[in-house]
Parts: C-alpha cells; structure tokens; sequence
C-alpha cells in the first residue's frame, strides 16, 4: 500500500488530498480523464464518468494509463470492479469511427459485433445508408451529428475522423501590443486545435474571449460566432477589434437589431432561436458563408434549436467556451457529441493562483427578519413565500450599510426582482439596468460604471452572463433565481478580472435568515464551495453602519 | 467361529469391525434414524429402496459408474471382470461400494444390492435389458423363427431357447459377424441406439418379421434377435448387443477424476485486498441494516417474510440494489441478528444477539455472518423470483428455503479451496472464468445424480454472494476466506449447544487475518467549509456511528464523505445531543478546525431545535378562568391526576379523560368532556429489540449429526444384542442354533414355512427390546407381519418382521440371500 495522495472509492470517486506533498503531480495525473466535481480546501472529489474517461481517449489517453495513475498515487487497494470497468468503458470508445472514404463519409466498425449491435437499433437505422462491405456502412453526411448523438447514448461514441472542410479563408492575426497570449491561454487554443473540435473551460474573467480570438487565428478563415445576448456581441466585436487585425468592417452582427454577415459574424442565440410561421427563420446565417469555424459562447446555455443545428454541421470545426460545463438540464452528453470532448479545463483556484483572476472573498451576510415580517413571511401562500423573504426590507437597510462600507468602490448590486431593484435604486440614488432597458442605454450605463462615473450600479438577471465589467470589485446580491449554482458562480463571475491594485473582490450574499432563502442560498454556493471559494458567515447586526 | 462363507449383507456386516461400522453410518446417517436393534436390523435398513436411493444419489460420477458395470454384469462377479468391463481398475470405487454397504461379498463373487440395482432405472448405464429377458417377449413360435433365422437347433422348450439364443447372441464376435452382413443401413440404426437410451419408435414393432423377407434395417435386426421389441410401439436394444457395440466396456470412458479446474494466478495481494474492502463493507451494511430497523421496524408479512416494498425501502436506506438487500437481510437472519418480535402485530427487529455483535471487531463481526451463511439452508437468490404459489418469493420468508442451496455452497467452496492453493511466491490460484462454470462441472461430477437444472444457477448464487461477503476476491479464496472454510469443514456446523461456539473459536485465526489486512483506521476526520466531511480511511465504529448520526454519507469506499444538513443535524439533536456537543466532538475528531459554515449550521440547527415541544398527555383540562384551574392543580384531592399547567388556561393530565372527569366532579366541579379531537397521543418509544431467540425460519436447521462417540456406542449396542441373541434365552424344547438372519432373508423362509405349515424357531425382539426365542408355526406373512402359531402357548399371534432377528428350522437350516 503506498501513503498516496488519492483515495479511489467503489462509486468511481477519486478523492484528493490536496495538503498531501504528491497532491500537485496526482491531479496533473488524473485531470485528463476524471471530472472535478468539487474542490473544497481539504479534500478535491473527481469523477470517473463514461463522458470524462471518452474525453481522455479522445485526447490520446489509453486505459492502461489510467489504470496506472489510479494504482500509483492510490493509498488503498483500489476496486477491482472499478479498474475492470475503466478499461471497459475506455474500450467502448473508438470501436467506431466515423471517416472519409473518397467522397463518401462512412461508419466504420472495428469490431464486428459492435457493428452489428448498433446497426440493429431502431435509432440507428434511419441515419445510416447502405452497407458498403464487411466493416463500413454509409453516412449520408448530413446525419454526422445525429449519428454521432445515438451512438453516444446507445454506449458506443464514435471516434470522428472524417476531417473537416477548409472553410472561406480569411486572414485573422493577434495584435499582441503590450499583452500576450497567457500560457493557460495558449495551452487551450493549442488542445482545442489538436482534437479539432470540442469545449475549453476558464472561470469568469479568465480571457475566454482571447481563447476564441487565437483559435480564430490559428484557423485563418471565415468565423461564426454564437453569444447569449446583443450587449455581449458587442463586447466581442470590440475585444476583437481591439485585439485582432481585424477591423470593424470585417465583423457583421446578426441580431435582433442588425442582420449583417460579413467574414466574421457575431450571432445571438436569441436571434437564432426566433421562430417566424412556426419555423426558425435565421437559419440561413450558418449556411451564409462557407464557415471556417464556429465559435459557440456559453456552451453551457446553449439552447435546444441550436444543439439540433449544429448537428448538422459536423464538418466544421466547433469550438465552445464556458465556465461551467454544469447544464441544469443535464445535456453534457449532446456538448460531447454535438460540439466535441472538452478538451481543455482548469479550476478556477488554479488560475486565481497564477494571479489571472482576481482573488474573491465570498461573504453570507445573515439577516434576522423582524417579527412583523416573519409572521407575514409563515402565513403567506408558499409560492409567495420565495419572494417575501428574498426582498425583506431589512434586507435593503442592510444593502444600505454594505454600499456605505464600500464608499469609493465600484459596487454592483444583484437582484430577481424588480421592485426590489428599484426601490434599492431609489435609495442609494443609482441607475437601475434591467430587462426594459435599452440597448444603447445599457451601453452607456456599464461606459459610466466602466469609467468611474457611476460607481454603484443596479442591475437585473440581465447582467448575470458576458457583461464584462472589469472595475467591479464589489457585488451585493440581494435576491436570484431560487437555488441555481450556476447564476451564483456566473455572478461571482462578474468580479473575476484582475483588479489593477491587486485586491481581492468582495462578493456578498444577502439572505434572510431561517427562510427559504438562507435554504437556496446553501443550494447556490454549491458549485463555488465546489470550486475552492469558503463563504464566510455574518451576522447583518456586525456591519457597522 | 470359524469364517462362514458371506450369504447376505448382514452376515457381511457382521464381519466388519466397529468402525467401519461406524463409517457406514456416518455415510448414510439415515440408517440411525430409527436407530437398528442390531446388525441385522441395519442390514434391513440398508437395503430399503429409499436409503439405498439416497446412498447412490450421493456417489460422484466415478463410484457411479462402476456401480453401473456391477448392475449390468451377471452376478456373482469378481472385481477384476469389473475393471475389465469399465477399463480401469475399480479397487478405489468398489471399496466404497462396499464401505456403503451397496455392495457385498468376496472379491470374487461380488453382489450387488437389489434396491441399488433398482435405483438405476430400467436402462442402467444406457443399456437395455439383458437378451433372456429382452426375447422372452416374443412367443414361443416368433422365438423360434429367430432361432431358425440365426441357424440355430429349434428347441420346444421356450427357455431352453432363449438360453441358446441369450448364449449365441452373447458373444460379441458372433455379433460383428452378423452385422457385416446386414443390410444398408442397420449399423446406423443401431448406431443411434448404442449409447442409450436404448429404446427407439418404431410403428407395428411386433409385426411377424423374417430374415428372408426383412422389409428395412430395423426388420432385419429384429428377425436376427438383434433389435428385441419392446412394446407394439418402440424396439429396443439388448444389453449384450449394446455391450458388443461398445467394445465390452460399458462406458465411452472411465471418469476416474473431476473435470480439472481451469486456473491461472494472480497476486494473493491483490485478492486479499478486494475480499477485505467487500468483508467489511458486508459487516458495515448489516450493522446499517440492524440499527435503521431498530427505529424503523418493517412488518413481518402475515405469510412471513418482509414485503416487497420494505425490502426496496431497506435497499434505498442502504443504496444497495435489491438483490444485494435481500442478501444483507438473509444474512442477518440466518446469524441471529434480526428476527420477528413476535408481537401480535409482528414486525422486524434486531436481536440482543445484535447489540453484543456490534462490540465485536470488523473480523469477528465477519465470521459471524460467514459462518452463519455457510450453514444457512436458504437461498437468497431466490428472493423475488415466481415461487410454486402465485406471487414473488419475500425475503424472509419461508420460501427462501432451499437446502439443497447449503449443499452447493459447502461443496463449492470445498472444491475451491481443495483445488486452488496459495503460493510461496505471494501468488494465488483464481478461477479463469469467474462465474465458475469449472465448479459446476466437477460439482455434476462430485454427485451426477443430484446435479439438476438449477444447479448452475446455485453455483453463481453462492460464488456472487461469497465474493459479496470477501469470502473470495476477483475469484480466488482470499487467505482469510480460506481459513474460514477450512475451520468451517472440520467442525460441521449443525448441532445445539457448544457447537457453533467451537466453530467461532475455530474461525478466529480468520478473523485475526482479516482485521490484519483490512487498512489501519484512522481516527481523524477533515472538515470543510462545503459542509461535507472525508474520513480518509476506515474509521473506527464508535466514530464512524456517531459521524453517521450527524452527516448524510455521500460516498464509501476506502474513505467516506459525509454531508451536513439541516436533516442531518436535527437528528442527532433529537438523539440527545446539544449543538455544543456536535463542535466540540468535531474539534476534537477533526484534524482541520471546525468551518464556520458548519458552526452556523450546527448553531442555527440547534436554536432552532425545540422551539416546538411534543409531549405525552392523556387528556386536557381547559378553562377560561385561570383561577380556577389555579384551584384544580393546588388541590391534593387531583395530585392523582399529575397535572401540569401548559400555559394560564390549560392544564395536561396523564391520567385518561374518564378518570380525570371523575376525580373532578369528586372534587365537587362540574367538567364537561370534549370530543377527542383536540386530543394528541405521541409516543415516543426507544428503539426496540426483538425479545424472541431467532427466527425459526432461520433456525430450522437439519437433524443434528451424530458425532463418532455417538455412532460407535450405537453399534455397540447393536452387537451386544446380535450376541444376547445367539445365547438362548428361553429354553425351549431342545432349540437348535439359530441363525442370525436379515428379515429380508428372514422373510423368505417364513413365506415358505407358511406355504407348506412347517414350523420354526425364530429370535424375536420383545416391545422391551428383549430377545426371546419361539417356536411358530408361520400362518401367513404379509405388510410386514407374520400372525403365527406360538406352539408353547398354543395361540396365534402377530410378529413384526423387522424384530424377527434370527430364523432356524425344525429339521433343516433355513438359508437366505440379501
């Protein structure tokens, strides 16, 4: 028995003792195949998934490797049943492939039974044509993406080695002036560009924008770039602009606004997912131009229409950035098969420490409701009872204290819902941004907070993703979606870019205590606690005013 | 006395010393059962169809087929026509014949007994009939047109003729003569028959058939006596034919060995270390199992047994499968651990058997369970599976039985540890195919008569459920399973009293090994800010209890995580402990100090604790004059009552409502009673134990088995009564000797006595087991009886045969065959 650093458990955790002297080298060594699910201070918790062990196949990593690093830093026996399951699920993958054949795209079994087993299935028949000979089947190339979905599910992922189309070429170079690729940066464009296709994952505030930027130019042709909103398009444009050779008449935005496509198109899911006469009537933007790459951001919100889309369009190369590849509807598998194996992560503790990110402090700060609030909160209707306490009145005296704690900082203040919003706007005498806002004056508002002339914003779920806003380096959130762990992280998110002075970002969470929002607030901070970020308990009665 | 040539198998049972006596009946303890007044008793009990039936049933693939030559060889026979007849030497198997009394008399005239020869069925070996028998159908003409086909002398005589046919036929180059000449395909049709069955349909097979007009091979063979018919429906094939086919021997081969097991080797290391995580895991569930039952007792089914949806239930609590639970809750069972309360409305407890089991180490703990399988009759396997009535088998239940399961398992496990051994070179034998379809074989070979359709299925369950126990990892006997089996087999597990005391003593080598190999626990825990706790190794009981009381556990292994919750938290304050208590055990078990999100937690779980107080009342008393029941409680007349005042207008009794209202309008008030429904009754009750020794479900064990001591003086005393016997006791008018005789012999020479009204002497046991010695005449013998003439008393009356112990006649010496 070693005195390793791991502790492999029968239900395919790997725990990590991350004070142990070997820690370093044992998650360099297993980071390629499991998944981080939780990074506490003590103890790191990874995964073995059938998703996470694919993704290291298809990164080149065989099982015998795994078995090894799992046996060497492993401090008791590891399960037998465990190490056989390993090479069993590694082995599944690739038994398929998908490849060129002269013009043809074909299945091709490299394993006979496999073969037979997957033609067999009712799901698998409509997507494949006529059997070529003993061990290739035709793929009409439209049903690439589909096909490769089905064989994800029925157990069997297809290696993808058909290639992909050169695209329009146009020429995108880095304008590096007084900056540099960041090596993590680089690290990702270069693991993205050697599998082809598939997802990179940074924190917030980490440069993912630059990721797509590089990857834009290690590819030298025509892009489509997919973002959440219209405010976030623009922030891509201007990064592009910014730190490309690329000018603003190479780059068309195609939104609800503006419908221009030009050798780099910035698209919004919304627009994409806008239905005229019942069918989607922008579909026409992905056939536009001969893309070189598709570029999806927020890979994690990517909606059903576009995942449907996108299979269809397999033989470009895909490239999708996100923070957290945690989808609350459970989608991981259609990222895997539909966009490509992540092929680049880094916790976020790791680049914080590398001082790309800003260090961030996480405070709960617990409000004790007043008697008068707290029977209205017992006796109200329980699809009330959220609300109520999530915008108690005390509450906002206590967002009161915090801004004038802060004075001088560049604070932004949270929240769900918009009474709530207004009436903290009202009395601090901040600008309130929220959903009815206009383009332009959302534009102009985070300019203001950008420079300095406002110093306290008050924002909506509007502002929880892209919205990049460097000089933040406080955020109260009052109020939020139930338990989402991904708004929360999203949020904390907002305060990640290196502050010029170096210090760290303060993050507050207002709850009211023994309600229902002290319970989703211990919901929320799970995918952060997860991340390595400590929340530290107040108690409002301790904020000197 | 001089050596009497041996006549029966009592008389050769008599020749034996006592402890091969004694080894007969530790082979077939059925004998014992009622136990035999004396040899010849025995001798009659050896012989009975049933006992004989169990005996064969229980010789393995090699003792088997000899005993099939002996069947189909002429009696008497010598050992070495056996060996040639089953092409090897029979000295091992015949001695075992014979030591289990199947088989008596000297090496060169052997006899087979009736019931064993019966046993076999009609075809013993595959062989048909012998040819005397086989023709002895056809009628006396059809014989003699075979005789003429075959060229040989008529005879009128019909046995006569089936003697020189059986003769002419019998020998096998007489019979590949034949056969050169026979038409078209006869050899294939023959072919088919060979090997067994015997017997093949054909239509109209007794249609008049001749050699000259033979219509079709099968016509041919029958004109030549070569093919004999069997019914109008089917022919079949005489056994020295069969025999001349198989080249003389009556099997393709001799199966002088099991099949060999297919191994190959793999670090003893290794194993040791799957089957010590799967042997504690095994001993965590069942303590997990006993102390949630503790609080949350399943009902017992009104047909026994543990309902479908309380096994799920207990699956879920665990996160275990469902076959997994029943296995867990069998084992529980069989030890003792768990059993029905017997209360009116019976429910699933643990035992006080669990308390003490609980103080064990992981190694005790785990022979208990072991051992407690390995005797177990039932078979959990079964759980859930379509019984014989309608609806799934319940675990626990009486459907789970199945002895034949403990059989499998004892043997299974017996092969693998006879077959595999341990290296020098920190090496071990594992099975190459898991699921150990090698076992099955050699396990259809240890008893072929016994293998049935199931057994492969008994096979997986016991090599699944001893993987599941650590009793073999990645499918070798791990080093502490193979002490356990050893001690296991040396002393058998059924018997009262000291019994499994001894067994338990015998097994702790294995349990010292396997707490030597299980991981050092540790005995700290780390603490961390996402409210989740990793116990980096196994902790030890009292900690890992305590922490469970605390925390969800999220994941086991080598490790444990557990999670604080809200839930979590609130019920170890409901098991008695403050929130100061859970900090202060966490400071003190933590190697990292206490978060602070878990400080608030615990602080605001315990703050929060209480606020809302249940208790017991029988009734209320409630006024809106506080005065007045200021007046009630300070009155001495109601101390009776214990009243307790629950806030100014309210006052709770713990005396019922009746009696409350009646001690009041004593006191000279005037109640009135309200209807119940404001009324609350909670109970708090303390976890309950099961106050019954064990279920008798998990209890029924077989007869005991008599131990060495035990047998020896039983035959003893079956020797000093054959003696009592052979000295007179009641002197009668000149008695000659008498003859010690078995009452199947005994019986012959009554029939006869009776048939020609001859008189004898017999030995008769008396009710008290007293010989005595009469002279009768035998009026008729039959269902076990004689009612005889007693010719002292001159009255008739009834014998048993089975207490006639010895038979000699008037004038000549009755003789008698076994």
């Amino acid at each position: 028995m070693t005195d390793g650093p791991l502790i492999v458990q029968s239900d395919k955790t790997l725990l990590l003792e991350i004070d142990h002297e070997q820690a370093a080298a044992c998650r360099r060594a297993i980071a390629p195949f499991a998944e981080l699910e939780r990074a506490p201070e003590h103890v790191h918790t990874y995964r073995l998934t059938p998703l996470g062990l694919w993704n290291a196949r298809a990164a080149g990593h065989d099982a015998e490797q795994v078995v090894d690093v799992l046996l060497e830093y492993s401090r008791y026996p590891v399960p037998h049943a465990l190490l056989v399951d390993v090479a069993e699920t590694m082995a599944r993958y690739g038994r398929l492939q998908l490849v060129k054949d002269g013009e043809n795209l074909v299945l091709r079994g490299l394993d006979g039974p496999v073969l037979e087993e997957v033609l067999r299935s009712k799901k698998v028949a409509p997507l494949v044509g006529a059997r070529l000979d003993e061990t290739d089947v035709l793929v009409h190339p439209s049903e690439r993406g589909n096909l490769k979905q089905v064989l994800l599910k029925l157990g069997w992922p297809a290696e993808d080695l058909a290639g992909y189309v050169n695209g329009e070429k146009h020429p995108i170079e880095l304008a590096p002036d007084g900056w540099e690729l960041r090596p993590y940066q680089a690290d990702a464009v270069e693991g993205f560009w050697h599998g082809g296709s598939g997802v990179v994952v940074l924190p917030c505030g980490a440069g993912k924008t630059l990721v797509g930027a590089a990857a834009m130019a290690k590819s030298g042709t025509t892009t489509l770039i997919l973002v959440t909103n219209t405010v976030s398009a623009r922030q891509w444009r201007d990064e592009l602009i910014a730190r490309t050779t690329l000018t603003e008449e190479e780059i068309g935005e195609y939104s609800g606004a503006r419908k221009d496509i030009r050798p780099v198109t910035i698209a919004t899911y919304q627009v994409m997912t806008t239905k005229r006469k019942g069918a989607y009537a922008h579909l026409d933007v992905f056939d536009a131009r001969d893309w070189g790459l598709i570029v999806y951001d927020e890979v994690h919100l990517l909606p059903a229409p576009v995942f449907r889309m996108t299979a269809s369009l397999q033989a470009r190369r895909r490239l999708g950035l996100t923070a957290t590849l945690v989808r609350e509807d459970g989608r991981e598998g259609d990222v895997f098969s539909l966009i490509g194996p992540k092929r680049y992560d880094a916790p976020w503790k790791d680049i914080e420490a590398q001082g790309y990110i800003a260090p961030a402090d996480c405070v709960e700060v617990r409000v004790t409701l007043p008697e008068r609030e707290r029977l209205t909160y017992a006796t109200a209707e329980p699809e009330e009872r959220y609300r109520l306490c999530a915008t108690s009145d005390s509450k906002t005296k206590v967002v009161e204290r915090l801004v004038r704690r802060h004075q001088g900082e560049q604070i932004l203040i949270i929240g769900q819902y918009l009474d709530q919003l207004d009436d903290i706007g009202n009395r601090l005498d901040a600008p309130v941004l929220k959903g009815e806002t206009s383009v332009a004056e959302r534009q102009r508002l985070f300019d203001a907070f950008r420079s300095g002339e406002i110093t306290t914003l008050v924002v909506s779920k509007v502002a929880n993703f892209s919205i990049d806003l460097p000089e933040a380096s406080v955020a109260i959130q009052v109020s939020g979606s139930f338990g989402s762990r991904q708004e929360e992280a999203q949020r904390l998110g907002r305060l990640l870019r290196p502050k010029k002075d170096g210090k760290s970002a303060r993050f507050y969470a207002v709850i009211s205590r023994d309600t229902l929002d002290q319970e989703f607030a211990a919901h929320r901070q799970r995918f952060l606690a997860e991340q390595g970020y400590a929340y530290r308990i107040l108690d409002a009665e301790e904020i000197e005013a | 006395m001089p050596p009497t040539p041996v006549r029966s198998l009592a008389d050769e049972l008599r020749s034996w010393d006592d402890e091969r006596l004694v080894a007969l009946l530790e082979q077939r303890p059925d004998l014992t059962v009622p136990p035999p007044a004396d040899l010849g008793g025995l001798a009659t009990a050896a012989v009975t169809r049933l006992s004989v039936q169990r005996a064969v049933d229980g010789l393995n693939a090699r003792t088997l087929q000899v005993l099939e030559v002996m069947a189909v060889s002429p009696e008497p026979v010598s050992s070495g026509e056996l060996s040639r007849r089953w092409g090897a030497s029979v000295s091992g198997p015949l001695a075992q014949l014979r030591g289990l009394g199947l088989v008596w008399g000297g090496a060169r005239s052997l006899h087979l007994v009736r019931a064993a020869r019966e046993s076999l069925g009609p075809h013993p070996a595959g062989l048909g009939p012998p040819l005397a028998e086989a023709l002895g159908r056809r009628s006396p003409q059809r014989l003699a047109e075979v005789m003429e086909d075959l060229g040989l002398a008529p005879s009128g005589d019909p046995d006569t003729a089936l003697a020189r046919l059986a003769e002419h036929l019998g020998d096998p180059d007489r019979v590949k003569a034949l056969l050169e000449q026979a038409p078209g395909s006869a050899p294939q049709v023959l072919e088919r028959l060979v090997w067994g069955p015997p017997v093949g349909q054909v239509p109209d097979a007794d249609r008049p058939v001749r050699a000259g007009t033979a219509g079709s091979p099968v016509e041919w063979l029958l004109a030549h006596g070569l093919l004999a018919v069997a019914d109008p429906g089917h022919v079949v094939l005489p056994r020295e034919i069969g025999l001349a086919l198989r080249g003389g021997k009556v099997h393709r081969r001799p199966e002088q060995s099991p099949p060999p097991l297919e191994l190959r080797e793999r670090k003893a290391k290794h194993v040791d270390d799957t089957a010590a995580l799967a042997a504690a895991e095994a001993v965590r569930l069942v303590e997990e199992l006993g102390s949630r039952w503790g609080t949350d007792p399943p009902a017992l089914l009104r047909a026994g047994g543990l309902s479908v949806r309380d096994l799920r239930r207990t699956a879920g609590h665990l996160d275990v499968d469902e076959n997994a639970a029943g296995l867990i809750v069998e084992i529980a069972l069989a030890a003792g651990l768990v059993a029905d309360d017997g209360e009116a409305d019976p429910s699933w407890l643990p035992t006080a058997e669990f308390d003490a089991w609980l103080a064990g180490s992981v190694g005790e703990r785990w022979i208990k369970l072991a051992l407690a399988w390995w005797d177990s009759p039932r078979a959990a396997g079964l759980i859930g599976t379509r019984g014989p009535k309608e609806g799934p088998i319940a675990a626990l239940g009486p459907g789970v039985e199945r002895p034949q399961a403990r059989i499998v398992r004892q043997r299974v496990l017996g092969d693998l540890a006879e077959s595999t051994r341990r290296h020098a070179e920190g090496m071990t034998s594992v099975l190459t195919d898991p699921a150990g379809s090698g076992l099955v074989d050699r396990l259809a070979w240890q008893a072929p008569r016994r293998a049935s359709a199931g057994q492969p299925e008994l096979v997986r369950w016991a090599l699944n459920e001893a993987a599941w126990l650590g009793i073999t990892g990645m499918a070798a006997l791990s080093s502490f399973g193979r002490l356990l089996v050893e001690a296991a087999e040396t002393a058998p597990g059924y018997g009262s009293g000291a019994e499994p005391a001894r067994r338990t003593v015998g097994a702790k080598p294995a349990a010292d090994l396997l707490d030597e190999t299980l991981p050092a626990p540790v005995d700290h825990v780390l603490l961390q800010a996402d409210l989740t706790v990793v116990a980096p190794g196994r902790l030890p009981a009292p900690i890992e209890r305590e922490l469970t009381l605390m925390a969800e556990v999220e994941s086991r292994g080598g490790a444990s995580v557990f999670r604080f919750t809200t839930a979590s938290v609130r019920r170890a304050l409901d098991a008695g402990r403050t929130g100061e208590d859970l900090t202060r055990w966490l400071a003190e078990h933590s190697r990292t100090p206490v978060p602070q999100p878990l400080e608030y937690l615990i602080s605001d779980s315990a703050r929060r604790y209480g606020r809302l107080r249940v208790g017991v009342a029988s009734a209320y008393l409630r006024a809106d004059d506080e005065a007045l029941l200021s007046e009630v409680l300070a009155d001495r007349r109601a101390a009776g009552l214990r009243l307790r005042r629950l806030a100014p207008t309210v006052l709770a009794a713990a005396a019922p409502p009746d009696v409350v209202l009646s001690a009041l309008r004593e006191m000279g008030l005037a109640p009135a009673a309200e209807s119940p429904d404001g009324d609350l009754l909670v109970h708090a009750v303390p976890p309950r134990r099961s106050r019954s020794g064990g279920s008798p479900v998990a209890r029924r064990q077989p007869p005991p088995t008599a131990t060495h001591e035990a047998l020896l003086n039983a035959v003893r005393a079956m020797r000093a009564v054959e003696e009592n016997v052979r000295r007179p006791v009641v002197a009668g008018a000149e008695p000659p000797p008498l003859v010690p005789m078995d009452p199947a012999g005994a019986i012959a020479v009554l029939r006869d006595a009776a048939a020609t009204r001859r008189p004898l002497w017999i030995g008769y046991l008396e009710d008290a087991g007293k010989p005595v010695r009469q002279l009768i005449e035998p009026l008729a013998v039959e269902g076990g009886r004689i009612r005889a003439l007693e010719l002292a008393s001159g009255r008739v009356r009834g014998y048993s045969v089975h207490r006639v112990i010895a038979v000699a006649g008037t004038d000549e010496t009755a003789s008698g065959t076994g």
